[in-house]
């Protein structure tokens, strides 16, 4: 008398056939494989590297703001003590990196140095620069510039302040069109993956005909007969994956160098980090949920068609 | 009731291969469907494994209609058979043991049931010992004969073997049709299309006849069992 059967155990039976059937099929051949492998790993390193590079721009830009990022000008007579007065209130602040209070004269001076009209200038007679306070802003003080605006030129003593903040917003709007250029590219570089792999199983099908219509007849579920293709895909996915970390390294070690010598020229260090532990198991994740997908579209579409006859 | 055909007829764009088959099979009777080549007799098997579906007519099986069972379903349905192929659709990347445990893998039997049940099939068939055999190490007889225990192993309720003895010598055909005899006492109703009339004579069992896709005969020999 025979035991009973059991759906969850064939159930299990199949992932772990499945899962090994995979694995042997790409390590019996791995150098066979090499273009399906070859195409995903590229796929997946040209977004790892454009996001990594774009997210060091963006931490680096923080680093590398300019100072002078408000300019306070104090009304017309104030005596320079005011605006020593508004520097001390700001300092300490955590919005704040630095001030530098100029006095009227120094303003004066500084505006004959860099216009044309210093003549015209010395035949006017009083000084009309206000005192001035130049405001360097930390990240979060670039974050809050309006609010940090506002306050200031509600002072009685301030006359106007002017916000030098254009470049940022031409930066933020630069890294957002790469950051969309990147995501494009990925989604891009996604479907070619799916096809890739998915033309992998297809001609994976086509060889296994005869022993899938054999399963079918013997009462494999579709699913038991999809699950084989689906872990060759994921393992492409992973594999592939695993190579783009490596081809990741290797680009970074290339690339720091110089990257290195260009941030020295701005007074800053660049550390070309890589991805971290996180960032390589989300990639390795991507990599196996598109080798999985491929796999599974190709899979629905070519495994109806190996039917019983 | 195991099977019920009911004036079930089978086109094929050009030809119809099966016409107005009527008759009924007990639980765990044996019966041989026979006739020439082109009779229909492979016909009607893959309407019963549901490889085909009818054109006209009613087929049940252990009281399910066959043209009721979805697609998704069939898996279902198939794995209470046991089908023997003449061309004996064996893997040849695996092991006789392997290809004889392919059922039992798919209904989910443990690994202790499968060593215990997989070497007996294959003794039954006379293939004792050669579990670790691929079937290209094995002669056209001897893979038939393993396709026949892949059959057997998981003591289906219905068997269908087309042509099973078409490559083995008398003696073995007679020994092969002896254990699907055998079948009955757990239960399992065996169908067997043969065109092989002293085999048919000899086992003595119900024995449809076909001839161009009709129903010529339907016969019991007087000393035949059940």
């Amino acid at each position: 008398m025979l035991e009973s059967p059991s759906a969850a155990r064939a159930w299990r039976r199949s992932h772990v056939s499945g899962a090994l059937f995979g694995l042997t099929r790409l390590l019996r051949d791995p150098f066979g494989q090499l273009l399906t492998l070859g195409v995903v790993a590229v796929a997946l390193l040209l977004p790892a590297l454009g996001l990594l590079a774009l997210e060091r721009v963006n931490a680096a830009a923080s680093a590398w703001r300019p100072s002078g990022d408000l300019t306070v000008f104090l009304a017309a007579g104030e005596p320079i003590e005011r605006a020593v007065e508004v520097a001390d209130s700001l300092n300490g602040r955590p919005e704040v990196i630095a001030t530098e209070v100029r006095s009227p004269d120094d303003a004066l001076a500084e505006l004959r140095r860099l216009s044309d009209f210093a003549e015209a200038l010395s035949a006017l007679d009083a000084n009309p620069m206000p005192a001035l306070v130049i405001v360097r802003l930390s990240p979060l003080g670039a974050e809050n510039i309006d609010a940090l605006k506002q306050e200031l030129a509600s002072l009685p003593s301030v006359d106007w302040v002017q916000v030098d903040k254009r470049w940022l917003e031409r930066l933020e709007a630069l890294l957002d069109a790469a950051q969309r250029a990147v995501l494009l590219a990925a989604a891009i570089l996604a479907l070619a993956v799916l096809l890739v792999v998915g033309n992998t199983i297809r001609l994976e099908i086509a060889e296994k005909r005869e022993e899938i219509v054999t399963l079918k007849l013997l009462g494999a579920t579709d699913a038991t007969v999809r699950r084989p293709f689906l872990y060759i895909g994921l393992w492409y996915g992973v594999v592939g994956a695993l190579l783009s970390l490596l081809l990741v390294w290797l680009s970074l070690r290339w690339l720091q160098p110089a990257l290195a010598d260009l941030a020295a020229s701005y007074g800053n260090d660049l550390a070309l980090t890589g991805l971290g532990a996180r960032g390589g198991l989300a990639l390795v994740g991507y990599g196996a949920a598109l080798g999985w997908l491929g796999a599974l579209v190709a899979s629905s579409r070519h495994l109806r068609l190996a039917e019983p006859k | 009731m195991s099977i019920r055909f009911e004036l079930v007829s089978k086109r094929f764009e050009d030809r119809e291969a099966l016409g107005d088959i009527s008759f009924m099979v007990e639980p765990g009777e044996f019966v041989f469907v026979t006739g020439h080549s082109g009779a229909g007799k492979s016909t009607l098997l893959k309407l019963l494994a549901l490889i085909e579906r009818p054109t006209a007519g009613i087929i049940e099986v252990f009281g399910e209609r066959l043209s009721k069972i979805p697609r998704r379903q069939l898996a279902r349905y198939r794995r209470q058979l046991g089908l023997v192929f003449q061309d004996h659709r064996l893997l040849m990347d695996r092991s006789a043991f392997e290809n004889v445990a392919l059922p039992l893998r798919l209904d989910g039997y443990s690994e202790e049931a499968i060593a215990r049940r997989v070497p007996t099939a294959l003794a039954q068939v006379g293939l004792g010992g050669r579990e670790r055999a691929f079937p290209a190490q094995l002669s056209t007889g001897e893979q038939q004969r393993l396709g026949i225990a892949r059959a057997v192993v998981a003591a289906p309720k219905l068997l269908l073997a087309d042509e099973p003895t078409g490559n083995l010598d008398p003696q073995l055909a007679v020994e092969i049709m002896e254990l699907f005899v055998s079948l009955k006492s757990q239960g399992t109703t065996v169908v067997v299309a043969s065109h092989d009339l002293p085999l048919i004579q000899k086992i003595r069992r119900r024995t449809i006849v076909l001839e161009r896709g009709r129903q010529i005969d339907d016969f019991r020999p007087e000393d035949a069992h059940a």
